[in-house]
């Protein structure tokens, strides 16, 4: 039996060469890089494609996007006292992969009536931009307790890490009842981007 | 075959016992020394962390609603538990002291040089792979404290730029941090990491061999081996590292704080060996937060990279302006811990620590009934201890005092409702501004000029009967049959129910039907609706919590509500003249 060294030893293929011809070796060489290339991205693709589609947090086929309108009734309107912000708590159905809470907190907002009229209503986010731990509320005006970002009476940062202001959301009043449409917006950055969910 | 002894049957068979002795066979120049034994208590920890890791594995399940119960089982129900638990917790604590103590030896040693350079730095890949494990570890119980720092941690991954919001996206699974987030750190932190902790410790050793033990060679001896001497200090040290482990893990078992609450407050502090990086945030605010997140930790991490080609003097002096940096980055990182201990020992902080201690601890007394399928967040949501009060405050106190709860005025008093005290004081002065004297129902005049002291105490008395249940202070019977007298003379003019109507016209007879009052029945039917006709009819205020509430919390506003029975009602004396029509 010939080795495949005396083989190639004793049989020179530049002798039988003709144009486009590729040694024997060569194309065992790429026969077995495409296959395994080949073979592993059959395997690679689908695995990858799972572990960053998930990361794009798809809907549930059953849940229509927004099967509500995204107001959700918070608080009373005659319950919030001028300069007095009151927090309230978005309740409503979480949506988390496979998992469907009903009367989960969605969110939590601070509430603040500037006088009489109910357009003077503004509903702030309590995630604090930073890093998203929840704002409280003492009498100099905002905080957030993780890193100490002080906000003022309306929301503005003043001192600490906070890049941005508090974020605001959408409210209205109808019928008395305080409405607001929750919003989740990317933390860290001085942009206010919004989280689609 | 001649006979032979069994090392060399399965010499010839496997190959085994040449390639055991050819394994503890590592040279050693300068002889065994003490300093050189952290390697060896580092790869005796890891082994226990899989050991540990393994048996957990076979108890814990990784989902929102189970990974706490699950935990807490581990914990509180298995034999052994709390210690595999500990010994796991504790062994990360172990692994972190010993990785800065090895480096720190490598370094002084200048083991760093060639040809160990790519060995040193997959040891520094080892050791931020290590830190990656303790992050994707840390939030697996779902519970308070890992939870919130975990959260923090894949924030500050988001707020990098550029590649950040990607990486936080495949970290965490898309946008909200939760189930998806808990599946994959688990994946990372049982399998992907560890594997490549495997391989990784693998490849390390197995340069260490190539290249021989870092010796001492002024020492002599050149020809030492690391067997039996080094490797009896190694094994030695190892032990007194598990044991001192052990005793952490027994002493103080790993920590279980209160399910995950996303809608809580909750101050959240790293683990101690990621507080100086935590409180470096601090002292960059705003748009700067990126030299405490990256630029700082990037040039420490890159100058430990580079050191191998840095640190090539032999000079004592030189060497020591070199390491400078370390050390002082090292000084940095300790001043910055004790600056966030600082930070912490405020009042407020120490508040919200006491009421996540007690929330956890509840959190556990509850969960030894059993925990619901919905989980443990629901299980305390719902803890009767704590969830009527919590409703009561959210959609009772926004218009009724309860001392200690509310202090809105826009209803009656609730204190001590139900009670012969409470009664007592409403026939005194119903429009007493603790009373009905905020409302729009005014019709009421007080009692005490008709009735008189004995009538007040004997419908008083009628009225608790009427509330009354088994166990609590009985009613004077004989008191009762007159207050029913008195009351069905004179007070079902205007009340509702069977009695007397005679006195004066039946015809508006809207005033409550009080044959129930202070049971549970009257209170379901007010928080019903109390605009009944039965009840305070047109003129009422209050809103109907029928589908505010489901029954389940409907139960617990009842039974919260009676519960006041007990407490001291509000004092009314007399009711001022000039206010009676």
């Amino acid at each position: 039996m010939h080795r495949p060294e005396s083989c190639s030893g004793s049989f020179d293929s530049r002798v039988w060469k003709y144009p486009g011809m590729v040694d024997r070796r060569k194309a065992l060489k790429v026969v077995v890089g495409f296959a395994g290339a080949a073979a592993a991205g059959v395997v690679v693709f689908p695995a990858a494609a799972v572990v960053a589609s998930s990361a794009n947090a798809p809907r549930l086929p059953g849940r229509r996007a927004g099967g509500d309108d995204g107001w959700h009734p918070v608080a009373r309107w005659d319950d919030l006292v001028v300069a007095t912000p009151l927090q309230a708590h978005i309740i409503g159905a979480e949506v988390d992969a496979w998992n469907v809470s009903p009367d989960r907190r969605l969110g939590t907002v601070w509430l603040l009536r500037g006088g009489e009229g109910t357009e003077t209503l503004r509903a702030l986010s309590a995630v604090c931009p930073h890093l998203g731990c929840l704002i409280e509320h003492s009498a100099r005006g905002f905080v957030c307790p993780c890193h100490v970002s002080d906000f003022d009476a309306a929301g503005t940062a003043l001192r600490g890490p906070s890049p941005r202001s508090m974020d605001p959301i959408e409210s209205r009043v109808r019928d008395g009842e305080v409405e607001v449409r929750w919003a989740q917006f990317r933390l860290g950055g001085a942009d206010r981007i919004r989280e689609e969910s | 075959m001649e006979p032979l002894g069994w090392k060399a049957f399965l010499e010839e068979r496997t190959g085994l016992p040449s390639a055991l002795a050819r394994a503890f066979d590592v040279a050693m120049p300068g002889g065994p020394r003490w300093r050189r034994v952290f390697g060896a208590s580092l790869a005796m920890l890891l082994l226990l962390e899989a050991l540990t890791g393994v048996a957990m594995m076979t108890v814990y399940s990784p989902g929102i609603t189970t990974a706490w119960s699950s935990t807490w089982y581990l914990e509180a129900v298995l034999p052994w538990g709390r210690m595999v638990r500990g010994l796991h917790h504790f062994g990360t604590h172990a692994i972190v002291v010993l990785l800065a103590l090895h480096l720190a030896q490598v370094v002084i040693d200048r083991a760093t040089r060639r040809p160990r350079e790519l060995n040193y730095l997959l040891g520094l890949a080892l050791a931020g792979l290590v830190l990656f494990a303790t992050m994707t570890g840390f939030p697996l119980a779902w519970d308070q404290r890992g939870y919130w720092v975990s959260r923090i941690e894949t924030g500050i991954i988001g707020s990098v730029p550029v590649l950040g919001p990607t990486l936080q996206r495949l970290l965490i699974g898309g946008t909200h941090y939760g189930q998806l987030t808990l599946t994959r750190f688990y994946t990372l932190h049982v399998w992907l990491v560890p594997l490549a902790l495997l391989l990784g410790v693998w490849a390390h050793v197995a340069m260490v061999r190539r290249h021989g033990l870092k010796g001492d060679a002024a020492r002599g001896d050149t020809d030492a081996r690391w067997w039996p001497g080094q490797a009896a200090r190694d094994a030695l040290v190892a032990l007194i590292t598990v044991l001192l482990v052990t005793w952490m893990a027994r002493r103080w078992g790993a920590p279980l704080d209160a399910p995950a609450d996303p809608s809580s407050h909750y101050p959240a502090v790293p683990e101690w060996f990621f507080m100086p990086l935590s409180q470096l945030l601090k002292h960059f605010p705003g748009r700067r937060q990126i030299i405490g997140t990256m630029v700082i930790p990037g040039v420490l991490t890159t100058f430990l990279a580079l050191l191998p080609w840095i640190d090539r003097s032999s000079s004592r002096l030189r060497r020591g302006l070199t390491l400078a940096p370390i050390a002082l980055a090292g000084i940095g990182a300790l001043v910055l811990g004790l600056e966030l201990r600082r930070d912490l020992a405020t009042p407020a902080f120490r508040r919200s620590e006491r009421a996540a201690e007690a929330t956890s601890r509840r959190a556990r007394g509850l969960a030894r009934a059993g925990i619901p399928p919905e989980g443990p967040l629901e299980m305390v949501r719902n803890d009767p201890a704590v969830r009527p009060g919590e409703l009561f405050v959210q959609y009772c106190g926004t218009c009724h005092a309860v001392r200690g709860m509310s202090r809105q005025q826009k209803g009656p008093r609730l204190d001590g409702f139900g009670s012969r005290d409470w009664a007592t004081a409403f026939l005194t002065w119903p429009d007493h501004p603790e009373l009905m004297g905020t409302t729009e129902i005014h019709d009421m005049p007080g009692q005490r000029r008709r009735l008189h002291d004995d009538g007040m105490r004997a419908v008083s008395e009628w009225l608790y009967s009427r509330g009354y249940e088994p166990g609590e202070a009985a009613p004077e019977s004989a008191l009762v049959s007159a207050g029913e007298a008195i009351y069905r003379r004179r007070c079902t003019t205007c009340h509702q129910g069977e009695g007397d109507t005679t006195e004066t016209e039946a015809a508006d007879r809207d005033a409550p039907n009080l044959d129930a009052w202070g049971s549970r029945a009257y209170i379901r039917a007010q928080l019903i609706n109390a605009g009944a006709p039965e009840n305070y009819g047109a003129r009422n205020h209050m809103p109907r919590f029928h589908d505010r509430l489901n029954e389940r919390e409907m139960t617990m506003v009842v039974d919260y509500v009676r519960s006041l029975r007990t407490r001291p009602a509000p004092t009314v004396r007399d009711e001022p003249p000039s206010t009676t029509p």
